[in-house]
Formats: structure tokens, sequence, C-alpha cells
């Protein structure tokens, strides 16, 4: 520690002399000599989060628990109450050959096994041996006979337990130091779980972001058109294999996504228009069956897909400037492709929102959609807004495609995963509304990751509830979060 | 009454006699009879589809009659088949349990036997305790019961809480596919206790009846489910016919003007959609024992839509177009996915069937959507219509 700490005074790298003070810091508060010196240096660990100070923090505070007939003197952190959980603090004593081992079942049984004498075990007739309290009758005679050891039972346990008291010692054995730690270390969890907390919050940002993403083409076809398209997903699809091709093709990945993205809009922008002008016009003011048609198409295009790109997910690798995350600290970090999607998400709800209330284009689509006759009537195309509309709305999803397909893998069956949280996410956040998609996306992804923080080992559990979630919530809000009032509204 | 629901739906009657005679034909031709026409297999085959069929009814009746397009019939077929599955499963591990007991010199303890249950049923997902579910599992009475009142529970309350909310329409096709997604992800679950994704197997050995052969069992189940479809069919058709039939097929054309004429819309369209979930749990009982397996991917939301699409494909709003869509489809399908149908050499491309199935099928739903929204059963409109016939 001496050479340490004689280098740091002379040290030219300012990263260097940074990191030997941390590493000093770090020692002193675990091996100097003074007590005074060792509580100073674990004070000023209060103000660190990293995951040294907190190990450092741990081993200080290291303890163990012990038992004992009284309580012996010593550094003492905590008194246990061994009722609370009387096998474990049984097995503490058996351990430390304070008091006999309990026998399980299986001991048990395999200790009738060894004395059967003539079929009768302690006495008792073999046959009787499916009843438990015959076994244990059987077990006490032999015990009697001293065959077998004495059975404990749960009385002898608990009378055994009173005896004893159960403690946790500190290793360290000045009180200071520990209470100085402990100090310190509730401070340092605090941060921590504050980190935490951000982290989180960022997680939940950035799967809002991919839903809203997945849902921002439905805003305008289904929201603004009010066009059921199942299909959706399979546009997204579409998107995302548009962007595999062109990374086969192209090797350098960074010029591939730049390509990929303008490409995909338009695959998917020309399907759209086409699909739209096969089936969807005439099936106009049908929404149902609309439904049922879109159904058959998705199906279709997905086993298509399969056809041609087989079942094995296909990779969609992202440049390496996307790859990394970026590190706030050691709790808080996120990686690039997710600030990428976030962003993203953002550009497009800027763009949207622009086309929509700010071009002539959006004033028409706004116009076709509240009235069509009197749109037409004012030299409006209708049937070329229309077209025009869908393909946006679907060509935006190729583009979403391309993005989810960087963050997940890019299957025939991606679209699936997609479709119905994405129809979720425009109900919720109110049908019409750009903004209520917006809201509803910040809820659904917001309210996922605060169920799986109550449950993180399951993120099935938090999507299913998540849906029975927003099954309840559209009860209580039929037209969803951002409900559009008076002649808007329509019906 | 009879007599006259009858004389006014001959449709019925020549349904129902069809079924006998087909259920006749295809038992003679068995291998139980003897025969060696019809393959146990493929008499499993048949089995099933009358199954789908009844299924598929049920759906016609929901959806082709009260116009509720629900996404999530198929979710409470694969209801029933769980728990009927669930009890099948616990009888026949506990049957082959007890057996391999036997073989310890200590007689086992019912603790022990529930234990080693467990164990046998739940490793895979790497437990062996016996979840909360599965506690009338050992009870046969009470698992039919679970077939026909889980559904019908789940029904009620979903559809309480859409239709009082007058959620209608698309919105709420959307909302029972939601239910259903939800359904299959609760299923996926390890933890929800009915072991994952692996589903329950081994659901074609019946308990108690080792020493019958499997071809004679799957004639019973035949059998049993052409009862079932025949009932179910009958059940359904008095349903529509008569006065309630009127209303429910105006809530379908005219919903606010049922409600207006003073009718409690939300009851007829809850009486319909929770009894035609029971149907579906039925159906789907009788489904998976012939099937041996089920697997949460068999409740996932595509099942429902493929419903949807038989029914419109056989033409809805009239029953027998439901039958007729469900059995084509479901038998093209599996002919064709199969590997049985021949691929078409096409010179530069060979065209198998098993990849291009679906995707004709899809387009077959688009176009019959857009061009023949009556299906199938349309065509039996073409049929000179005589004296007293007129459906």
């Amino acid at each position: 520690m001496t050479p340490l700490l004689a280098s740091i005074a002379n040290e030219v790298n300012q990263d260097l002399k940074l990191r030997k003070t941390q590493l000093a810091n770090l020692m002193s508060a675990l091996f100097a000599v003074s007590a005074v010196d060792r509580i100073t240096a674990i004070t000023s660990l209060s103000n660190a989060s990293s995951v040294e100070a907190r190990a450092v923090l741990n081993q200080i505070l290291s303890k163990s628990s012990d038992v004992a007939g009284t309580l012996p003197e010593g550094n003492i952190a905590s008194i246990l109450n061994q009722f609370e959980a009387p096998e474990v603090a049984y097995a503490a004593l058996v351990s430390a050959n304070l008091a006999p081992a309990r026998q399980s079942k299986s001991d048990i049984k395999r200790a009738l096994e060894d004395h059967i004498k003539g079929g009768r075990i302690g006495g008792f007739p073999l046959g009787q041996m499916d009843d438990p309290l015959k076994r244990t009758a059987a077990y006490a005679a032999l015990s009697r006979e001293g065959l077998v050891p004495v059975l404990v039972t749960d009385a002898a346990m608990a009378t055994t337990l009173r005896d004893y008291i159960f403690f946790e010692i500190y290793d360290e054995p000045n009180q200071n130091i520990t209470e100085a730690a402990k100090a310190a270390q509730a401070l340092v969890d605090t941060r921590v779980a504050t980190g935490q907390a951000v982290d989180l919050t960022l997680d939940a940002l950035s799967l809002a972001s991919i839903f809203f993403l997945a849902a921002i083409g439905l805003a305008i076809t289904f929201g603004v058109m009010g066009v059921i398209n199942m299909a959706h997903g399979e546009f997204i699809m579409m998107g995302a294999y548009t962007g595999y091709v062109v990374q086969l093709i192209i090797p350098n990945y960074t010029v591939a996504i730049f390509l990929a993205l303008p490409l995909a809009f338009a695959v998917t922008f020309g399907a759209g228009v086409v699909m739209e002008r096969l089936v969807i016009r005439r099936l106009y003011h049908r929404p149902l069956e609309t439904l049922l048609a879109t159904f058959g198409i998705s199906i279709s295009l997905q086993q298509l897909a399969k056809n041609i790109f087989g079942t094995q997910a296909r990779p969609l690798t992202s440049p390496d400037w996307l790859a990394g995350a970026w590190v706030f600290n050691d709790v808080i970090q996120i990686s690039y492709i997710r600030i990428a999607i976030f962003v993203m998400a953002l550009m497009f709800l800027g763009l949207i929102i622009y086309i929509l209330k700010r071009t002539r284009l959006g004033l028409e689509v706004r116009a076709v959609t509240q009235n069509p006759g009197m749109a037409s009537s004012m030299g409006i195309n209708p049937d070329r807004i229309n077209m025009l509309t869908f393909g946006l709305g679907s060509g935006i999803a190729g583009i979403a495609g391309v993005a989810i397909g960087l963050y997940a893998k890019v299957t025939s069956e991606m679209g699936s995963d997609y479709i119905v949280q994405s129809f979720m996410t425009v109900v919720v956040g109110g049908v019409g509304n750009v903004w209520g998609t917006l809201a509803g996306a910040a809820m659904i992804g917001f309210g996922q990751k605060g169920i799986e923080w109550l449950n993180p080992s399951n993120t099935l559990a938090a999507q299913t509830y998540m849906i029975l979630f927003v099954i309840l919530f559209i009860q209580f809000r039929p037209k969803g979060i951002v409900a559009l009032k008076g002649r808007a509204a329509g019906d | 009454m009879s007599q006259s629901f009858i004389a006014r739906n001959p449709s019925v009657l020549w349904f129902l006699l069809l079924l006998a005679v087909f259920t006749i034909c295809i038992s003679v031709l068995s291998e139980a009879a003897g025969s060696s026409v019809v393959s146990t297999s493929f008499l499993k085959t048949l089995g099933k589809t009358l199954c789908l069929c009844l299924v598929a009814v049920a759906m016609d009746v929901v959806w082709g009659y009260c116009g509720i397009l629900s996404l999530g019939h198929f979710a409470f077929f694969g209801i029933g088949g769980y728990a009927i599955g669930m009890w099948l499963m616990y009888e026949r591990t506990k049957d082959i349990v007890i057996a391999s007991l036997d073989n310890n010199i200590l007689p086992a303890t019912p603790d022990e036997i529930t234990q080693a249950i467990g164990s046998q049923i739940f490793g895979v997902v790497g437990s062996a305790d016996f979840p909360m579910i599965w506690a009338f599992s050992h009870s046969l009475t009470l698992q039919l019961l679970a077939v026909v009142l889980v559904p019908g529970i789940l029904a009620l309350i979903f559809g309480w809480l859409a239709f009082r909310s007058r959620v209608a329409g698309v919105y709420l096709s959307i909302l029972t596919q939601a239910m259903t997604l939800a359904l299959a992800l609760y299923f996926f679950q390890n933890d929800s206790g009915l072991r994952g994704n692996n589903g329950l197997s081994g659901l074609q050995n019946i308990p108690g009846l080792e020493d019958v052969s499997q071809a004679t069992l799957s004639l019973w189940f035949f059998w049993a489910s052409a009862v079932a479809l025949g009932a179910g069919y009958l059940m359904f058709s008095g349903m529509i016919s008569g006065k309630f039939g009127s209303v429910i097929r105006a809530i379908r054309d005219n919903e606010a003007r049922v409600r207006f004429l003073g009718y409690h819309v939300e009851s007829y369209k809850l009486f319909i959609f929770t009894v035609t979930a029971m149907v579906a749990g039925i159906a789907g009982a009788l489904y998976y024992p012939q099937a041996g397996i089920i697997n949460p991917a068999e409740i996932a939301p595509i099942a429902s839509i493929y419903l949807a699409v038989w029914v419109a494909i056989g033409g809805r709003g009239r029953l027998y177009g439901a039958v007729i869509g469900a059995a084509l489809v479901s038998l093209m399908s599996s002919w064709f996915t199969g590997g049985s149908a021949p691929n078409i050499n096409l010179g530069f491309y060979s065209l198998q069937w098993t990849d291009w199935w679906l995707v004709l099928l899809g387009l077959a739903f688009v176009s019959v959507t857009l061009f023949s929204p009556k299906g199938i059963g349309g065509l039996f409109d073409l049929w000179p219509s005589r004296k007293g016939d007129g459906a």
C-alpha cells in the first residue's frame, strides 16, 4: 500500500492518478492501520456507487451467524429469532454439534426398511406402513429397543431451540468501523436504488418507443382512416427483411442501414398502395370484412416470407457505432441502439404531426376522413388521398421494421408478435390521434416494465398482466386516454 | 313443438340424417369393425374434424347470427382440452407411479404417492408440487364440470365487461384477440402450473381402459364427437329459430334499433357468447384425447383466426355452412400440410404444397371475403327452392 500512496503525488497521467487515488481509498478503508483513517476512508465511500466500493463495504460488514448458550463478547450485528425458521435454526445447532440430527422422512423409511423382522417392524405388520402415523409409531418402537436413534419431534426441537441464543457477529471487531460502514452503505444503497429507478425508466422509455414505432403506422391507417389492417405486422416484417436483403448486398453496415430505411419505406409503401387498391377500397365502411380480408393477406404474407427466407431468424446487424452502450455509471446504462430507436420514435412523431397538421396532404387527409363527400366537392380526390394515406402508414411500418429488426431478430413471425400490442397501443391511446398513440405506447411500455420490476424473473407474466390491465382500462375509458371531442370524434 | 320445429327447418333433419349415415359408414369401415378401409389414425382425424365442426358451429352462432366476431373461441376450446387433459394426465401418471412404487419394500404413504406423481408431471418445468389449479384433477366429475364451467365463467366475465361498456364491432374483435393472447402467454409460463410450453401429453391413453385397443377407443371417441356435434347442431338450430333467434339476428343487423325496441341487448349477447364458449369447451374436451397432446401454441391467437376463416369460407349465418367450412378446410389443411398432396413441378420451380398451402388459403380467404360473402354454403341458395322448403 505504501508504494501506491507514494506514487500518487508524482503521477502525471490524470486518469491514472484518479484511479490510483480511488484504489488507495478503497484499500485504506479495508487495511489502514488506525481506526480513524479507516473510518475517514469509509465515510468518503458513501459518495460512490461503483461495484468496487459496494464490494469493499460488504467486505467490511461481512458477518457470520453463530449459536451459543449465552451471548458472547464481540461486535454483535443482530440477534436472530430462532422460531421464525425453526428448521434452519435447528440445522445450525446440529452442524455445531449441539443437538442430535433430525430424521427426515426418507431417513425414517430407510431405518424401517433396515429393521424388518419376519414381515413386521417394531411389532407392526409391513402392510400397515402406508400410514404415516403407523410409520412413526414403528420407528418409536424401534428406538425404544435402542435399534435407532430417538426421533426428534417438533416439540423436542422447540425445547432444544429455547436453550440457545442465535446471533450474527461481524468479522470486524471494531464497532465504530462497522457503524461507519453501515451508515455509508445506507447512503450508497439509496443512491443505487435511485440509479436503478432511472435505469428502469430508461428501459421503459425504450420499450415504449418500440411500441410507438410499431404502432405509429397503425395510428394513421387505423387511427386516422379507420381501416383495420391486420397485415400491419407483416409490413413491419417486410421492412425488416428489406433491411436484411440490403445488408446481404452491401457489406458496409452503415451505408446499408441508411439505404435500407428509404428502401423499406418504398417497398412497404408500394405494398400498402397495392393492397389498398385491390382489397381495402372495396371494403370501406365494412370494418369487419376489412379485418377478415387483411387477416387473409397476413397469413399469406407470413407464409410467403417463410418460403423465401426460411424459418430461422435472420440477423440485422447494427453498425459498429450503434453497437455499444452508453454507460453512465455501474448502475445506469443504455445501449446506443435503444437511444437510436427512441430518437427515431421522436422523429416520426414530429414528422407525422408535421405532415398531418402543416402540409397540403395532411389537410386533405383530415378532410377526407371527416367527410369524404364534402372533401371531393372541394376538388379533393378521396380515392387518391386514401391510397396515399394508406401507403404512408404502411411505409412507416416498413421503417419501423428496420428499427425493430436491429433490436430483435428478423423472423417471418415478428409481425404477429407486435400486431396485438400495436392495436392495443392505438386503442388505449385513443383512436384518431397521434398524441394518443404516444400516450398509449408510454402507458403500455411503462406498465409492462413496472410489472416486470415487481416480478423480474418473468417477462411473459408481465405481458399477460399488461394485456389484462389494458382490457380493464378500456372498460373505463372506452375512447382511450386522449379521446377526441366534438365534431372531430365523428362516429 | 319439435314437430313444427323440424318442419320449419328441414335442413336440420337432413344434416342429422347425413351425420348419422356418415357415422355408421365410417364405423363399419373402421379397423375396430375388422375392416381396413379407414385406418385408426384417419378415424382419429375424422373424429377431430367433427369436434372442429362443433366449435365452428358455435363460432357461427356467435358471429354469423349474433354479429360478434369473437377471436377467442378457440381459446375456450383449448381450455376445455386442458381441463380434461389434467384429469387424464393425473390418473394415468398415478397408475404408473403406483405400479412402480409397488416394488418398494414399504408400502407408500399417500404423501409419497402425491410427491411422486407431482415430480413425474411437473419434472419438466423443474417442480414437484401440485399447483392450486390441479386441486380437482383427481376427480373426473369435477374436471368434466370444469370443461364447461371454466370457459363459461371466463366468457361470462369477459363478455359482461365488454358488452356492458358497449365495446362492439372491430374493437370487440381486437379485445377478444388480446384476451386470447393473454391466455396463451399465461399457459406458456412454467409457473402457471400447466407445464409451460410442454403442454399436457399422453392424453390418448384413457385411465381405466388400458385393455381397450386404440382402434376401439378412437371409434368410441368418434361416436362421442358425432353425438356431440348432432346435439350441438340441434340445440343451436333450436336456439336460432323462433323469437329468440329473430332477436339475435336483429342485434347483428341493427343493434341500436333492437335496443330502442326495449330488448336488453347486452343480456342476449352475453348469453350467446357464454353458451358458445361452453360448447367450444366441450368440443375441445373431445378433441384433445383424440389428438393426444395439447400445448399453449394450440390456443395462440392465430388458431381463433383460422376458426373465423373456416366459418367464413363455409358460409356464415347458416349452421351447415360452418360445418362444411370447418370439415373441408381442416381436412384439406391436414392433407396439404401432411405432405401427401403431390407437388407440382413447374419446370423452373417445384411447388411444395406444404409451403404454399397457407399462401393459397390466405388468398382464398381474401377472395371469399371480397367476392362471395356467403361462402360455400351460398351455393345451396342456387338450389331450386321447393314449396315450404325455404330456410
